[in-house]
């Protein structure tokens, strides 16, 4: 069946044709396959999120339904989020790592916003090849890019051997009123691709954290974005200036799905249209396909969405940091995804059903089995207890810079998962800590015991918590009792942050930890900030 | 009031630490401005100042690229006063305007942490953070040292952690001065550094 062939079930793919009315060409069902994959389409998820408060009490989440939302702090916003790079990270540990880093720092800056700040929550299990690349695949890209990891969680249990967690939050400040975001783009606006040439590397790449790992590691390699912190560091500074400058009307990092989920979240959130060249992309390999341009994920791009007498300006700062661009396309008023190469048309869409699936029932059976088949206990490394094998966390939290930026306030040495922040801007601190909760027994309980206690211990330090973020790795969402301990833990997190009174800011969810012969035990991460004047 | 001082901050494609440093000389009340890379530097500064980073992500290897720029080459030696920081001073050992080399650190890895240091005969402490901070020279003039380390955690030469060519008034460091500087953070004996500094123009 050609559905199978694109990772699209039946389901999807008589939705995509009844409303087409016609059948989709190859190169269409490529962009389904990605927009439709759960990286993407967060379908196993998004209806549940809806539950997560964004406003309690005195305290408001803003922004949250973009790259990363946030909370204010006087003119000040600060922008936050975590996301996930598990998948990458236990095939290609060092990129994997490296990139996942480059990612989440690419969402806060598409928002304008300086990223001031990197916390990691790392759990392993006894393959120290994978451990030893994920650091210093942290501590290489992190401390390059001049942004400081300045905590660091390590958990250390048999069940991530093979499914390593790496999850990063990455934390920016901004003035309120220069926030962007990509939903305010206007028809007849040029499209402008910033940063490297594209490439084949990472091809797919939204596709294979959709799925559980593979018995074959090399062909997974291929869905492998390179690092490049050089480039990005370019690209920081190049956005931070151009924004400044108010030349950029509307901007979307290019992460999963490369140019196609970048171009179609802004012609969506927007409410418009956009009509792309491909010929007109700058690539790096002149034998990739078109359909590879659409899907790549090379690293250190993004979309600028500009009025066309501003891309003289603009192209003259990025000549200052020596980067690259081209104008791809445009927005147009009827809402429609237009890929052309040349004069030849590859895909004309309804922009609504390329980034729209339809709902999948979602099985909410809980208790099947014994769910507490593994043994072990997940085993915090909290810088010289005993664990499996040696591993001191200083070892790890050594190799960042955690000083680069001058705010941090403590050495990691004191507790590695907590720091504080300087926010001169406003002269108060914000305390920022990192934990996770091991779901092995009741997942409500222990989640709404976990969030409590963290909120606690914020207090105790004097930070009156304002926030969170989280990253929920869960294994495969279509075999029970996943999505029942997903929603145990939405609700708790629900009720917990009700109680606390702290809104969820921004979030990720990453599915399929799973690789031949086990899969994880369930592991929400967040990171909550706390406010001290 | 008297003239403030005169401050030039270089800043090269991926340099990082240009913004602290700004800072820091701000917040002695010094008059301070970057000068871009590809720019020759024509004003009279009072000092200059290479900040810290991965100047050209340090791509072959730290400083190696830098050296080869318009700012770096039109350095006006024996006229301001120039001081390396880190990443600085790796490029000041690459232009072979102070002696010898840094290498990776003896643990290959990188290393981040607040380090004790003998600095003019005084401890002090301040953050390094380096992955190429292992200095090795063989035929140090060894009135050159400025600082060395406690403990000598990158495996340098005698220790060095800093030098200072008085009679081109060259200094180059490894540790992070302007990151210890207000009281903010805990850490203000970078302060001393920039006192010297000052009192060596």
């Amino acid at each position: 069946m050609k559905f199978k062939k694109f990772k699209l079930t039946e389901n999807e793919y008589e939705h995509i044709k009844s409303t087409l009315k016609r059948e989709p060409s190859d190169f269409e069902l490529h962009l389904f396959s990605a927009t439709y994959s759960e990286h993407c389409s967060y379908k196993h998820s998004k209806e549940l999120l809806k539950l997560l408060p964004r406003e309690v009490g005195p305290n408001k989440a803003i922004f949250y339904e973009e790259n990363a939302g946030g909370v204010e702090i006087g003119d000040h916003a600060i922008l936050f989020k975590m996301e996930s790079h598990n998948h990458p990270c236990a095939v290609e540990p060092f990129n994997g790592a490296a990139t996942g880093i480059g990612g989440i720092i690419r969402d806060v800056l598409a928002m304008n916003a300086r990223p001031i700040a990197l916390c990691n929550s790392l759990k392993f299990g006894s393959d120290k090849r994978i451990i030893k690349g994920v650091v210093s695949g942290i501590s290489n890209y992190g401390n390059s890019i001049g942004v400081p990891t300045i905590s660091t969680e390590v958990i250390l249990d048999e069940c991530y051997t093979q499914n390593p967690l790496v999850n990063v939050t990455a934390i920016g400040i901004a003035r309120k009123s220069d926030i962007l975001t990509s939903s305010t783009a206007k028809s007849g606006m040029k499209l402008m691709l910033v940063g490297s040439n594209t490439m084949r590397d990472g091809m797919g790449g939204a596709a294979f954290a959709s799925k559980k790992l593979s018995d074959d590691p090399n062909e997974d390699k291929l869905s492998i974005q390179i690092a490049n912190p050089f480039m990005k560091k370019k690209l920081i500074e190049a956005c931070l200036d151009i924004f400044s400058k108010k030349l950029v009307v509307s901007c979307q990092d290019c992460g999963a799905a490369g140019i196609l989920s970048s171009t179609s979240e802004v012609a969506f959130k927007s409410d418009c249209g956009v009509k792309i060249d491909l010929s007109k992309i700058h690539i790096g390999d002149n034998s990739i396909e078109d359909f590879e341009i659409m899907l790549s994920e090379t690293q250190e791009r993004m979309l600028f969405v500009v009025e066309e007498d501003k891309i003289f300006e603009i192209a003259q700062i990025l000549k200052k940091f020596a980067l690259a661009y081209s104008v791809i396309g445009e927005t147009i008023e009827n809402k429609k995804y237009v890929i052309k190469n040349g004069e030849k048309v590859l895909a004309d869409l309804p922009t609504e059903l390329l980034v729209t699936p339809p709902k999948v029932d979602l099985d909410f059976r809980g208790g099947i089995g014994n769910m507490k088949e593994e043994t072990g206990n997940g085993k915090r490394e909290t810088g010289g207890s005993s664990s499996p094998f040696t591993l001191h966390s200083s070892h790890i939290y050594e190799q960042y810079d955690h000083t680069v930026g001058g705010r941090t306030q403590f050495q990691p040495c004191e507790n590695p998962q907590f720091n504080s922040l300087w926010i001169y801007e406003e002269n108060c601190y914000l305390g920022v800590y990192t934990f996770s909760v091991v779901i092995e027994n009741e997942p409500f309980e222990s989640l709404k015991e976990g969030l409590l206690t963290a909120s606690k211990a914020l207090k105790e330090l004097g930070y009156k918590p304002i926030g969170l973020t989280n990253c929920l790795n869960f294994a495969n969402p279509e075999i029970a009792p996943t999505m029942f301990e997903f929603r145990e833990t939405i609700l708790a997190i629900k009720n917990a942050c009700e109680e606390i009174q702290i809104p969820v800011c921004s979030g990720n969810v990453s599915f399929y930890n799973e690789y031949n012969g086990g899969k994880i035990k369930n592991t929400p991460t967040f990171t909550i900030l706390g406010l001290k004047r | 009031m008297a003239n403030k001082l005169k401050v030039g901050i270089v800043v090269f494609l991926g340099t990082n630490c240009e913004q602290d440093t700004k800072r820091a000389c701000e917040f002695f009340g010094w008059d301070t401005e970057y000068i871009w890379q590809d720019d020759k530097i024509t004003k009279p500064y009072d000092l200059i100042f290479i900040p810290g980073g991965f100047s050209y992500g340090d791509h072959i290897s730290s400083g190696r690229i830098a050296k080869l720029s318009p700012a770096v080459k039109s350095l006006p030696v024996g006229k301001s006063m120039i001081v390396g920081i880190c990443n600085g001073f790796q490029i000041l050992c690459e232009a072979k305007l102070l002696s010898g080399a840094l290498t990776d650190n003896q643990n290959i890895n990188f290393i981040s942490k607040v380090t004790d240091l003998s600095f003019l005969g005084e401890q002090i402490s301040l953050p390094i953070a380096h992955h190429q901070g292992n200095y090795i020279c063989d035929n140090l003039d060894e009135s050159q040292i400025l600082m060395t380390y406690k403990n000598n955690e990158n495996g340098s030469d005698l220790s060095v952690a800093g030098l200072y060519d008085r009679k081109n008034k060259i200094m180059g460091m490894m540790p992070h001065p302007e990151r210890a500087v207000f009281e903010e953070l805990g850490l203000t004996d970078g302060r001393k550094v920039f006192d010297f500094i000052k009192s060596q123009i």
